[in-house]
């Protein structure tokens, strides 16, 4: 027996290899999930893992928007891999307790920027399951796609209304240009959030700002918020074809926000830097500029018109004049929109735990009047 | 696998403490118990039926204990006195003797009843019972005589080492030094316990093997393996446990860890404060060797020890608490937002290795508190959960989990 001892003890040493339950990134998130607000009562659970089959691990859930917020009955999935964008719907099976897939849709990008999301993504409102997207090829944006997918469970009827960016420029504005970025904006009305592009020219140098209603099943009420006459930005490389681009309609009139201002962020690949710069007229015609001390990636214009960036697992928000004000760890917590609850505006945080060979979904929500407490 | 190893480690708990068992017990021995049964004058009883009732004794006493041998005197003898019971005792080669005598007739039976220790010199029984429902000795097939054989066995049992020495035994002396109080076994017999100045002796048969053991609260087990054919003196060099021993070990096989104890006077309780870092580890799995983890636990125990001192293999057992610490490059040092702390259990073997320190293998099934359950279920991969992990809404109990390493004294 004693001589069984040390042979036992070294079988179960080199069996016990029990994992450390920690992983840095989600631990970093748990720090803020803590001060969020859980919006799905339950964990949304997927039917299929799709966790091993060469997508990124990037996967993104939006729930419906219903009524009032969300309405986690249904929603679609986002991810990335070798193809392009991929986009999934999913509806919860009640008998199973999962979400099962309904739908499917991939996007093909050849050549996505590699410092920017590929893609912009967005709930879409007034459809039975929406998504808006946006697909970015940063090399040949002709070939890139816009689009609002929809799917009706009730029905299982698909629609998908969008095309090439070119195109439905050409059309709406008899503009010959390139999407350069583009962004939504959440809105009070229930029917419907607004997004805007910003062109440049082709083969020119000159840019024009354009801006939809995002409103399942399709885009609409094209309009340029600057005027249908193209005109310079110096300040913006011409050797870009992708940035991240905000314009603030300050729905709400705050003089504090007026003159209504642009954003646009983009990567120096020569500085290895983000930068950010600002633009506005005043008065109408009369373009002024301005450099933001901003070197991180801005992710989102907020409707409270403080900028949010997300870039590398941080959160941080900052003025519209680009001062910090507040950064807080977000871990695997990706950014997937506002909405408005009893008419407060709610920014929403997406969270992917893959366990049990399952894919697994939270979305946490918080006010955005309350978004800076994150910092404390 | 993983569930075979949890196996593996309780196993290994039971056998080590089996074996620590065994290690620490000497061989023992089974009392030897001369039974003599007489007649009183008054006794109105034939021989046959006196060696009826000698013969129902014998068989109850022998059911009564598995401690106790009966054995019968080589011949018959008359009623005798203690010394003459004493003398025919040592010459059957037993340590006791029991003498029955009985009197008056089956209607009214008097027994009378003595036993003597031959090691502790001492009358340890010496009482009567009466029988005044019998008529004849076919009443002895239901007696169970439980009056007579519980007070008998009850005070007999298993000793260490062989029997009393008989007569014709050569003895020698053996003087034991060590400190005041210290117990002594493996000599046969009762333990020798060490008197305030510092020595003890007894006769003890010659030309045998002795292991001899001594403990004393407080200080290491020592044991001294001799052969004695004559006087002889043993000297036992006992070592206090360090109030302060230093330690290192490695965690699941896979993190190392130091800490540092501190052990109350009597070495049986101690508290201790430790980390285990994550920064460095074995990793062995498909895609690398080593791993690291900003990750280090503190952690801060309190234990006893339940068998020290008594064998070269110790046990223990503990409850503690531990601080998960996030050491992440250019962030302040903060408790790990998945899970903080917890609690962990611990049990432990400890065993002596070279330099007066021991060697160590722990089970410490461990608690993590959290409120953010399905994170730290994540944060433990994308498969199924790992065995031996079970996951509630406030907590994650791992109970597969060892700890193995060295302790030095300080």
């Amino acid at each position: 027996m004693k001589k069984l001892i040390p042979l036992l003890a070294i079988a179960a040493l080199c069996l016990s290899c029990s994992p450390v339950p920690f992983d840095l990134t989600l631990s970093q998130s748990a720090a803020t999930v803590k001060r969020l607000t859980q919006d799905n009562a339950t964990l949304i659970t997927l039917d299929s893992n799709f966790a091993n089959q060469g997508y990124a691990s990037d996967f993104v859930f939006y729930p419906r928007v219903g009524a009032r917020g969300f309405d986690y009955t249904s929603g679609m999935m986002t991810a990335t891999s070798g193809l392009g964008v991929q986009m999934w719907g999913f509806a919860y099976n009640t008998s199973s307790g999962y979400y099962t897939q309904c739908t499917f849709w991939w996007q093909s990008l050849p050549n996505p920027d590699p410092q920017a999301p590929p893609y912009l993504a967005w709930p879409a409102k007034n459809g039975p399951l929406s998504l808006f997207g946006i697909a970015f090829d940063a090399l040949a944006p002709l070939t890139s796609s816009f689009g609002i997918f929809t799917y009706d469970p009730l029905t299982s009827s698909t629609s998908m209304n969008g095309g090439d960016f070119r195109g439905r420029i050409s059309t709406d504005f008899s503009f010959d240009g390139e999407v350069l970025g583009a962004s939504v904006n959440a809105l009070a009305n229930p029917a419907y959030d607004v997004t805007h592009w910003l062109v440049r020219e082709s083969m020119g140098t000159d840019f024009i700002e354009l801006r939809y209603l995002v409103q399942a099943p399709a885009l609409s009420g094209a309009s340029a918020v600057r005027g249908a006459a193209a005109y310079p930005l110096p300040f913006v490389p011409s050797g870009i074809n992708r940035c991240m681009y905000f314009y603030d309609e300050n729905p709400a009139g705050d003089a504090a926000r007026l003159p209504n201002r642009s954003f646009a962020s983009w990567y120096d690949t020569a500085g290895a830097r983000w930068i950010s710069h600002a633009w506005w007229e005043d008065p109408v015609g009369t373009f002024h500029d301005a450099a933001l001390p901003i070197d991180h990636r801005i992710d989102a214009l907020l409707s409270s018109g403080q900028l949010l960036s997300t870039e590398g697992g941080t959160g941080r928000l900052y003025d519209r004049d680009g001062d910090l004000l507040a950064a807080f760890p977000l871990g695997n917590l990706v950014y997937i929109g506002e909405e408005y609850v009893n008419g407060a505006a709610r920014t929403y945080f997406s969270q992917c735990l893959i366990f049990d060979n399952k894919q697994h979904f939270q979305v946490y929500g918080i006010e955005t009047s309350a978004l800076s407490t994150l910092g404390n | 696998m993983k569930k075979n190893g949890f196996l593996v480690m309780i196993l290994i708990l039971l056998a080590s403490f089996v074996s620590a068992q065994t290690a620490n017990q000497p061989e023992m021995a089974p009392r030897r118990l001369l039974l003599s049964v007489f007649r009183q004058q008054d006794a109105q009883i034939t021989d046959n039926e006196l060696l009826m009732v000698s013969r129902s004794l014998f068989a109850r006493l022998q059911q009564g204990s598995a401690e106790i041998v009966v054995v019968e005197p080589a011949k018959d003898t008359a009623l005798g006195g203690a010394s003459q019971l004493t003398a025919e005792a040592e010459a059957a080669g037993a340590d006791s003797w029991l003498s029955i005598s009985v009197g008056g007739g089956w209607a009214a039976l008097k027994i009378y009843v003595q036993s003597f220790d031959l090691f502790s010199q001492a009358m340890v029984a010496d009482f009567s019972v009466a029988r005044d429902a019998w008529s004849s000795s076919h009443d002895l097939a239901l007696e169970t005589w439980d009056d007579v054989v519980q007070p008998i066995v009850a005070h007999y049992h298993m000793m260490e080492g062989a029997a009393a020495p008989s007569a014709d035994q050569q003895l020698a002396e053996l003087t034991v030094t060590a400190l005041p109080g210290t117990v002594v076994t493996g000599i046969g017999g009762s333990p020798l316990t060490i008197g305030q100045n510092g020595t003890g002796s007894l006769k003890v048969p010659t030309d045998r093997e002795y292991v001899l053991r001594a403990s004393l609260p407080g200080y290491a087990f020592c044991a001294q393996r001799i052969f004695l054919s004559s006087d002889r003196a043993i000297t036992f060099s006992q070592a206090a446990y360090p109030q302060w021993t230093l330690e290192t070990s490695l965690q699941d096989a896979a993190h190392p860890g130091a800490a540092l104890s501190f052990h109350f006077s009597t070495g049986q309780g101690f508290i201790r404060i430790g980390a285990t870092t994550c920064l460095v580890g074995i990793a062995l799995n498909d895609t690398e060797v080593f791993s690291s983890q900003p990750l280090t636990n503190m952690f801060l125990q309190t234990g006893l020890y339940i068998t020290r001192g008594k064998s070269p293999l110790s046990f223990y057992f503990g409850i503690g608490a531990f601080w998960r610490v996030v050491d992440q490059p250019g962030v302040a040092l903060a408790l790990d937002s998945l899970s903080g702390w917890g609690f962990n259990w611990v049990i432990g073997s400890e065993i002596d290795g070279p330099s007066g320190g021991r060697f160590f293998l722990e089970y410490t099934p461990t608690e993590y508190l959290t409120s953010v359950p399905d994170l730290l279920r994540a944060s433990l991969g994308p498969y199924a959960a790992p065995p031996g992990w079970i996951f509630n809404a406030q907590s994650a109990l791992n109970l597969f989990s060892l700890r193995i390493g060295y302790r030095w004294n300080l």
